[in-house]
This record gives C-alpha cells, sequence and structure tokens, in this order.
C-alpha cells in the first residue's frame, strides 16, 4: 500500500477488519511480525521519534484524562510535542465550540472527541493519521470535520482516515484502500468503487410477479421469489430494474443501502484474497 | 483483607509469646508496661486492662488497631461500589439491562457484608490459630463476640461512606468525603479516653466508641449486646440511606446539587508553566493526591515524635522489649528508638505510595493515556525516564514534609535528633521507596495489567519477611531478602551501605528493565 504525499486516503474495513493495527503500526505504538511500514522514508519502528514529529494523530479510543482541564491537558501535550501555534488551537476551538475550562470528565463524549481531534491537529502536522474520528459527532460537527479535513489537504497535509463508514470516506478521500481479515482486498481511486455499492430491494405484487424479466434486467442479482414478494440486490442504477417493473402491480417497495460489513460479505463472499496486501509504504517521498 | 488480617492477627499472637516472656511474673511485668504504654496511645487504641494474658493483648493490641482496617477497607470497597464503578460506567450498563438501582446498591452491600464476615473470621481464626501455637488458645465465645463487634463496626463504615458517596460526584470525592468523616469519628473517640468532656460527642456520633464498649476478652470483660445491636442498626439505616439517595439522584452527580461559580470559558491552553515542563507536569497533575499523603503522613510523624520520649521511657524499663532495642541501634536509646518506630511505620507507608504510584501508570496504558503520549514525538524510554524522575521528585517532598514534622515533633518532646542524621535517615528512604518504584516499572513494562498485584504481593511478602522473620529465628541471609531490612537504622546506628547500593541497583536495574521493555511491548492492545 502507498499513499501519495497530499492526498486523503480512505481506508474502509468492518469492525475487527485490522484498520487500527494498521495505524498503531504505522504510529510505532506496536511490533509487527513481519514486514515494514515508513512515513516520509522514515522507519516506523526505528524511527518512530521522527515519525511522529510529523504526524497528527487522533485514537480510535478515548484516553481518560480525569479531572484535568481541557486547557491543562492542551498545555500538557502541547509541552510534550512543542512547535504548538495557540492561534491554531482558538481556531480548532471555536470552530468546534470547544470549551477548554471544563474537565475532562465533565466533557460529553462529542466534547472528549473534539478535544482528541484538537490533539491531532493543533501542531499543523504533515500527516494526520485519524482511527474513525467523527465517532460521538453530531451532524453539523462531523460536516465542521470535513471541511477541516479538505482544507488541511489544500495546504498540502496528507490524510489517512480510517473509517467503517463508506459515505464519510467517499466525502472527503482522493483515493481508498479496503482492507478485510488483516487484508488489504482493494486500493482504488473513489470514481472506480461503484462497482462494490449496491442496494437491497424488496418489492411487494398484488398480482403475478414478473420474475423473468426482473432476472434478466442489467446490474440485478440474486433473486429471490416468495409468494408476492421479490427480494434482489442491484448494482449501478435503478432503470433497469424500474423499466421489468413496470405494468407490475407493485404494492410495496423498499431499497436500502447495506452496511459495510454486508457489503464485504456479499462482494467479497469466495473471492478469496487475492488481493492481500503487504504494507510497505504509507507516504513516499518527504 | 482476608491476608493483611491474618497476617496481622498470626503476627501479634506470635509477637506476644517473645515480647512478654514466659513466666506469669515476667507477664504481670509487662503487662504493667503495657498498660503504661496504652495511656500514651489513647489517642489510636483503647484503654487496655488487664492484659498480662494473651487475651487481654490481643483484645488491646490487635482488636484495638482492626477496626481502623478494616475501617479503610469498608471506605474503599463502599467508595469504589457507590463512585468508582460509575464512573467506569458499570453503573449505568447494569441499569441499562433493567436492574433497580436498589437491586444494584443491595447487591453491592451483601456482597460486602459476606466478604466482611469471611475476613473476620479468617482473621480470628488467624490470632486463635497463632494464640494457640504460643500455647494459649483463646476462649472461643468472647472471640466470636469481638469479632461480631468488629464485624458490626466495619458495616457502620461502609453504610456510611456509601451514603457520603451519594453526595459527591467522583470517587476521589467520595473517598476524601468518608475519610474525613470517619477519620473525624475515629479521634473524636480517641481523644474522648482522654478528654472526659468529649464523651457525650463520642457516645452521640463515633462507632468507634460502641466499638470500645464490647472487651470480652479482657478479663472480667464483657461484650455490649445493645451497643453491637445498635451499630448493625445503624449500619442497616445507613445503607438504607445510601440505597434511597442513589434513588433520587442522577447517575453522575451528587444527591444534593450546590451551584459553583463557573470557571469562565476559553479557548486557550493553560497558561500554568508547569504543565509544559515534562516531568514538573507529572508532579503538578497529582499534586491533591501527594498533598493528601503529605498531610497525612506529617500528622502522623507530628504525633508519633510528640510522645517519643514517653513511649521510650517506658520501653527502657521493660525488660521484654530489649530485642527491639538491639534492633533499633546502639546509640541514644530516644534517638534509636524514635528512629525505630517512626522509620518502620513510614517504610510500609511508603511502599504503598510507591505502589499508588505504580498503579497510575497501569492506568495510563489502561485508560489510553500512554497511547496519547507516545504519540507525541517522545521514545518509550524517555517515558519511563521522566515517571522515574517524577517519582523521586514526589518522594523527596513526602520525605522532606514528614521529616521535618517528626524533628517538630520530637523536640515538643525534648528529644533532639541530630540533624545530620536525620537527613541521611531521610535521604535513605528516596532509595528504599524507588527501588519498590523500579520493580514496578519492570513489571509495568512486561505485564502492566497485572502489575499493582504482584508488586503489591511483593511489598507484602517483604513485609512480612521482616516482621515474621525475626520472631522465627530465620536466618540473617533470609531476613535480607527483604528490601525492608536493607534500609537499616540510619538515624542512629548509621548507613547501612551495602543495603543502600543494592536497593540503588534494584533501582537502576528495575527502571533500566522497565524501558527495554517498554521498548520491545505493544501499546494499546
Amino acid at each position: 500500500m502507498r499513499i501519495e504525499e497530499g492526498e486523503v486516503f480512505g481506508y474502509l474495513g468492518p469492525n475487527g477488519a485490522g484498520k487500527t493495527t494498521t495505524i498503531r503500526l504505522l504510529m510505532g505504538l506496536i511490533h509487527p511480525g513481519a514486514g515494514s511500514a515508513s512515513v516520509f522514508g522514515l522507519d516506523c519502528q526505528g524511527q518512530a521519534v521522527e515519525v511522529k514529529r510529523h504526524v497528527g494523530y487522533v485514537a480510535g479510543e478515548l484516553p481518560q484524562f480525569g479531572g484535568l482541564r481541557g486547557s491543562e491537558i492542551v498545555a500538557y501535550m502541547a509541552g510534550l510535542r512543542g512547535g504548538v501555534d495557540e492561534k491554531v488551537v482558538e481556531e480548532i476551538c471555536k470552530r468546534f465550540s470547544l470549551d477548554l475550562g471544563q474537565r475532562f470528565r465533565e466533557y460529553s463524549r462529542g466534547n472528549k472527541q473534539k478535544l482528541a481531534i484538537l490533539l491531532g491537529f493543533m501542531h499543523r502536522p504533515r500527516l494526520l493519521i485519524l482511527d474513525e474520528p467523527t465517532g460521538g459527532l453530531d451532524p453539523l460537527n462531523q460536516q465542521e470535520f470535513y471541511d477541516m479535513c479538505l482544507r488541511t489537504r489544500e495546504r498540502g497535509t496528507t490524510v489517512f482516515l480510517s473509517s467503517h463508514i463508506l459515505s464519510e470516506v467517499e466525502r472527503i478521500s482522493d483515493r481508498v484502500g479496503i482492507i478485510r481479515d488483516g487484508h488489504l482486498v482493494r486500493t482504488a481511486r473513489l470514481d472506480q468503487l461503484h462497482d462494490i455499492r449496491f442496494h437491497q430491494v424488496e418489492v411487494e405484487f398484488a398480482s403475478a410477479v414478473p420474475l423473468d424479466a426482473i432476472r434478466a434486467a442489467p446490474g440485478v442479482h440474486r433473486v429471490e421469489s416468495h409468494d408476492h414478494r421479490v427480494r434482489c440486490i442491484v448494482r449501478g442504477s435503478f432503470e433497469p430494474l424500474m423499466s421489468a417493473l413496470a405494468g407490475a402491480r407493485v404494492v410495496n417497495f423498499s431499497s436500502h443501502e447495506p452496511s459495510l460489513e454486508e457489503i464485504f460479505l456479499t462482494y467479497y463472499r469466495g473471492q478469496g484474497q487475492s488481493a492481500a496486501g503487504e504494507v510497505e509504504s504509507i507516504v513516499s517521498g518527504s | 483483607m482476608s491476608a493483611f488480617g491474618v497476617f496481622y492477627g498470626i503476627l501479634q499472637a506470635a509477637a506476644y509469646g517473645s515480647v512478654a516472656g514466659a513466666t506469669p511474673a515476667a507477664r504481670q511485668a509487662f503487662g504493667r508496661q503495657m498498660e503504661a504504654l496504652g495511656r500514651q496511645l489513647t489517642l489510636v487504641l483503647p484503654l487496655p486492662h488487664g492484659i498480662d494474658s494473651i487475651a487481654g493483648f490481643i483484645q488491646w493490641r490487635v482488636y484495638g488497631a482492626l477496626p481502623a482496617l478494616f475501617g479503610f477497607w469498608a471506605l474503599m470497597s463502599a467508595a469504589g461500589a457507590a463512585r468508582g464503578d460509575e464512573e467506569r460506567g458499570l453503573v449505568e450498563r447494569c441499569l441499562a439491562e433493567g436492574v433497580s438501582r436498589t437491586r444494584y446498591v443491595a447487591v453491592r452491600c451483601l456482597g460486602f457484608v459476606l466478604a466482611c464476615a469471611i475476613a473476620v473470621t479468617l482473621t480470628s481464626v488467624a490470632i486463635d490459630v497463632g494464640a494457640a501455637g504460643g500455647g494459649s488458645a483463646l476462649p472461643l465465645g468472647p472471640l466470636l463476640q469481638v469479632s461480631l463487634a468488629l464485624f458490626a463496626v466495619t458495616l457502620v463504615i461502609y453504610g456510611l461512606t456509601l451514603a457520603l458517596s451519594q453526595m459527591v460526584s467522583s470517587r476521589t470525592a467520595a473517598m476524601g468525603a468518608a475519610g474525613l468523616a470517619v477519620g473525624g469519628l475515629y479521634f473524636v473517640n480517641g481523644l474522648s479516653r482522654s478528654v472526659a468532656s468529649l464523651e457525650p460527642v463520642a457516645r452521640l456520633l463515633s462507632p468507634f466508641y460502641w466499638y470500645d464498649r464490647s472487651t470480652p476478652l479482657y478479663r472480667g470483660g464483657s461484650f455490649d449486646v445493645a451497643g453491637t445491636a445498635g451499630l448493625l442498626a445503624v449500619a442497616i439505616g445507613l445503607s438504607v440511606l445510601g440505597m434511597w439517595l442513589m434513588s433520587v439522584r442522577d447517575l453522575g452527580a451528587p444527591a444534593i446539587r450546590i451551584e459553583t461559580r463557573q470557571r469562565p470559558s476559553t479557548v486557550r491552553p493553560s497558561a500554568n508553566p508547569l504543565l509544559r515542563l515534562p516531568v514538573l507536569a507529572l508532579v503538578y497533575e497529582q499534586r491533591l493526591g501527594l498533598l493528601g499523603w503529605g498531610l497525612g503522613c506529617s500528622a502522623l510523624a507530628l504525633y508519633l515524635g510528640s510522645i517519643s520520649r514517653q513511649m521510650v521511657d517506658l520501653f527502657k524499663q521493660a525488660s521484654g522489649f530489649s530485642a527491639y532495642l538491639a534492633a533499633a541501634g546502639r546509640g541514644d536509646p530516644y534517638t534509636a528508638l524514635t528512629g525505630f518506630l517512626w522509620f518502620g511505620i513510614f517504610q510500609a507507608l511508603l511502599a504503598v505510595f510507591a505502589i499508588t504510584q505504580v498503579a497510575r501508570w497501569s492506568g495510563d496504558d489502561n485508560e489510553g493515556r500512554l497511547e496519547t503520549v507516545l504519540s507525541a514525538p517522545i521514545s518509550r524510554t524517555r517515558v519511563v525516564l521522566e515517571r522515574a524522575l517524577a517519582l523521586v521528585l514526589r518522594t523527596a517532598i513526602l520525605i522532606a514534609a514528614t521529616s521535618l514534622a517528626l524533628a517538630l515533633g520530637t523536640q515538643t518532646a525534648q528529644i533532639q535528633l541530630d540533624p545530620g542524621s536525620l537527613a541521611r535517615a531521610s535521604l535513605v528512604l528516596v532509595p528504599f521507596g524507588i527501588s519498590f518504584a523500579a520493580i514496578g516499572a519492570a513489571l509495568a513494562g512486561r505485564v502492566p495489567r497485572a502489575t499493582v498485584a504482584v508488586l503489591s504481593a511483593f511489598a507484602f511478602g517483604s513485609y512480612l519477611l521482616t516482621e515474621l522473620g525475626p520472631l522465627l529465628r530465620w536466618p540473617a541471609w533470609a531476613l535480607r531478602l527483604s528490601i525492608f531490612s536493607l534500609y537499616g537504622a540510619p538515624l542512629s546506628g548509621g548507613v547501612d551501605w551495602t543495603g543502600l547500593w543494592i536497593m540503588s541497583a534494584v533501582t537502576v536495574l528495575g527502571f533500566a528493565a522497565g524501558a527495554v521493555l517498554m521498548q520491545r511491548r505493544d501499546v494499546g492492545s
């Protein structure tokens, strides 16, 4: 897997796929059984301290700072890291309406997540490694976060965004890597991912079911019929299915986008793990 | 607690045989000395009566001290049950499963009642076994009666802490509030033993007063049935009050809300310069804990220092204490015994202090703080070194404060401690305390989640070796395996250089091993 400097790379995978493990390897927090990873040409294990000078990290699990105030946590981490511009801290706090005067234990889950994001962004790093960073944020603050990521990219920052939410990755990523069971199964530009998306459709008819027409419709797969109901999955456009239904008496039509887990189970079922990849270089150049 | 009770019981019962002598005359002389000594210790122990027998000695020395130890356990347990579990989200989880608040608290209470019954029983059995080993079995009836009184007073402390915990919003605050209340009740009772005007207050408020009324192991002593039943009734009442307060308050909030001045909101990092200096930041972060330890230990040092002259005078008259005096050193008996008593106690306290600091390191790992710290460009070795330096600083502050208090206390008792000796004795305590933490650092680098348990067991075993070894006449080399024995008696007998070098080596090796193991292990998984 290779990520170019300045791009936003979405790292997708269902729960337990290995996203956090990859990130902890990049941060030098855990040791690889085999293989290697490098950031800006620096080895993530042997030169972990150097690597982290360039990295802003938002962990997947919130740390617990007990009775410390937000302002004290920021000051402490700024003291450890150095190079923190207080104007950036103020800007991010205002953007998220985050009050640093409160004690950590008094923060809501969303505010704790905002503080974690602030700690990752406050030193304007060259690379942001974000492990499911929007967990606990409300939709308005999620939007603020996406805007912040996009503005950060405009300044040339590389973003490695781990998520299990497809739509989140679609919003801000240039490229996507998909991991399942610890293996990188696919890397692609966003516009190349349409073939893995599908909808689960259920149609209920008042009279005869046009089963042959449905089965013949392009992009319609796994058609199952029971009484006056049909279940199928649709890839791409709905138009072929709608044409097949023309003239039939439809009393109910439902469609939903499956979870990422369901997508993986459906799309990669039986395909093996031929695309398994080695984490070789996360950001090239320097 | 059961293990501690068993150890304490066996130790005291076994010690009686060694210090009281074997003949009736020697034991009567010992009893007279103890009664004279006991009059100096009424703040912490009840007044002794007829302790020329092992039963009397056990009543005064063991069952006089156990309420404080069991009370501390009850306090920690109740604060953890009432607020600690809530902070960890366990209460929310249980309530979400359909468990009622009343049932939740009731189950925790019943669990403690059962644990307390087991701990009290095991302790009493151990005391009886220890006494029987010395050839003087204790009468079963009175032993059961005094055990029941201990059980009752422990439950009162549990219920009181449970109720007080509902008035605050965090485990730390619950421990603080309950600590003040229980400590106050304990000392009101202690003072009432010598200040008669305080007796009505103690009678009205202090459960320890009603516990003291049961003295079935004394010759001619009695068991206060009404008092003990009253304690059990109060325990039930306080527990029910705690349950009710829990059922009417919001989760995470105190039962009675007091509007406090809101701190102005800010979007700027703290300007506190201490937070920008890593080692000092770690000290600052734990300033309140350090203050509590400093005040508590200093108060104890001041008190023991102030009564040291009377104690030494009594000890000097007691032939049975020749072994103690010999162990304390060959110098001035006032200095020697003051050092022996205070530094003996303070070593144990420092070991506990070191364990609490190591627990914090394990917490850093479990609660994700270490992962956050390591996301900054700092090495793991630096993390270990900063922890060590911060601990040295905290330990030095604690030792300095208590040594100053000891000097003041002994001055009021007209005992002049040599400043150089006191400084040396204090300085040697630093490597003593840090050596425990160094072992903890090595363990935290390898098994962070089991560190506190393993280190506590090691400290307990080490202390056991020092306390029991001389009584059981174990060889000198076996006693040297305990870190406690390495400290020596620097206040009166000079620095034990071998011990100091061993403690220093343990410190260096422990932290070095901690750094190496920390480097190798995975963080956050």
